[in-house]
């Protein structure tokens, strides 16, 4: 990564998991109060609030995108492959961090192998975790 | 006179009659019939003597040829009958054996589809075993999260509010919790030994040295020693054998007795394709009637109280020297000591 994005404006969290959007969601609420956390629980619902499509019209463009991998019907090899067909302004702005789990070292594996992915982070996130996808990726005050 | 050479016919004709000297015996009955018929015409004409004697010797030199020529031939023939028959013989012993490597041939291609059988069912179980692998990973450790997630929370968030009973429930869950946490991270760990492995030359000499370095601070904690002198070169796969003699030793300096420092020797015999290790402490030992289920996953003789752990090592371990096609097996005194011993493959 060698230029960092402008500002953090939002949070994009892909979980099917409700408990686990629930959870990320406080985390992130601790370390940034007033930072826009958009908790969706699909990818399609991801690549809609993306390109505020369908219920998501005029949403803020997110900074950072954690994508869990397993998810019914879409999941995240699929959001990627969808991701990495979006427009450069798009790609520019965010960073892909994948949500993997510590217990599946071939996951991580293959997220190597996917540009777009920036960041691997194990669940669950965690503050230090959240705040060095920041200082990797973010100028901020 | 010269008629007797019509005998020379008969000759001939004795090729047909059984038996090698048949014609040498029809010969001789021709001969002394062609004499006799000689000596009597003598009387009926004394003038053609000279002519008839001539006769009778041209009759017995073709009388005689034609035997020869017969016996040459019959010979020839009897040559080539023997060599015939010994033909015949070979070509139904052959027969034999050809039926016999068709029966073999039937038995393997039964034997092979009965292997080809058993493959399969291998590989479907393997299959659910992989399946159950995923399960256990993802699906149960899903909830698993949550429950310790939120548990985390309520300690940030709320720890404070609550009283001393409800903060001894909320230290259950998270222990409990991340208990679990680690019996599906090993469960995950024990079916993946065996993947993606590759084998080379391992320094057992080296590679205990490094587990003792990595140890030090825990032996220093209980002034504990490990004993190890020229170990030798094996065949295998490198971390697996880490594992192996880590979790060996980590055992024996766990299973101390109170008041006595673990003393661990670690030492090889050679044997003829193998070498055999032998790992022993002084700890607390183990009854023979427990020496078979040590080696079981999540199989433990104490409680968490006494001794914590997964019950996972030493299943890993059995895996791990079965894997490189070797045996492992326990000597044991009860508050004596145990001894673990198992062969690996030489470096040949």
């Amino acid at each position: 990564m060698t230029d960092k994005i402008d500002q953090l404006n939002c949070v994009l969290l892909i979980d099917d998991d409700e408990a686990t959007n629930f959870f990320h969601r406080i985390i992130i609420e601790e370390e940034w109060p007033d930072l826009h956390i958009q908790a969706v629980p699909s990818a399609k619902e991801g690549l809609d609030f993306l390109l505020s499509r369908g219920a998501y019209s005029n949403q803020p463009k997110p900074g950072i995108i954690f994508l869990d991998i397993n998810m019914p019907a879409m999941s995240g090899w699929d959001f990627l492959e969808e991701y990495n067909d979006l427009s450069k302004d798009i790609h520019d702005c965010a960073v892909v961090s994948l949500l993997t789990t510590s217990l599946n070292p071939d996951d991580e594996e293959k997220a190597k192998s996917i540009p777009v992915v920036k960041e691997f982070v194990h669940k669950p996130l965690t503050p230090e975790v959240f705040w060095k996808v920041v200082d990797e990726h973010f100028i901020y005050n | 006179m010269a008629v007797a050479s019509l005998y020379a016919l008969v000759i001939l004709y004795s090729w047909l009659l059984p038996g090698r000297y048949a014609s040498i015996y029809a010969a001789i009955v021709c001969t002394i019939l062609t004499i006799t018929s000689a000596v009597q015409s003598k009387e009926m004409a004394a003038n053609a003597q000279e002519l008839s004697h001539m006769n009778v010797v041209i009759s017995l030199v073709v009388l005689w040829i034609s035997v020869m020529l017969i016996l040459i031939a019959k010979s020839g023939f009897v040559s080539l009958e023997n060599s015939n028959l010994r033909l015949t013989e070979n070509s139904i012993t052959l027969l034999e054996k050809v039926k016999e490597l068709d029966v073999k041939q039937q038995e393997l291609s039964k034997r092979k589809i009965q292997l080809e059988d058993l493959n399969s069912e291998l590989l479907l179980k393997n299959q659910e075993l992989e399946r159950f692998t995923s399960i256990a990973s993802h699906d149960l450790q899903e909830p698993l999260r949550t429950i310790g997630n939120m548990s985390y929370l309520i300690q940030k968030k709320y720890y404070n509010n609550l009283d001393d009973q409800g903060k001894k429930i909320l230290e259950y869950i998270s222990g409990a919790t991340s208990r679990m946490t680690n019996l599906i991270k090993g469960l995950l760990d024990f079916s993946r030994i065996g993947n993606k492995r590759d084998i080379q030359i391992v320094d057992c000499q080296e590679l205990v040295k490094t587990i003792t370095e990595d140890f030090d601070t825990a032996l220093k904690a209980v002034k504990g020693n490990i004993i190890f002198n020229e170990l030798p070169q094996v065949k295998g796969n490198p971390l697996e054998l880490r594992i192996l003699f880590q979790n060996l030793i980590s055992n024996g300096l766990k299973f101390k007795r109170s008041n006595t420092p673990p003393v661990i020797e670690v030492s090889a015999h050679e044997r003829n394709s193998h070498f055999e290790f032998c790992v022993k402490d002084n700890g607390i030992g183990i009854d023979e009637s427990n020496y078979d289920k040590i080696f079981l996953i999540f199989q433990r003789l104490h409680s968490l109280e006494e001794f914590e752990g997964t019950g996972l090592g030493l299943a890993y371990c059995r895996k791990i020297v079965e894997l490189h096609g070797g045996k492992i097996w326990i000597d044991s005194k009860k508050d004596v000591g145990s001894s673990f011993h198992f062969t690996l493959e030489k470096n040949t």
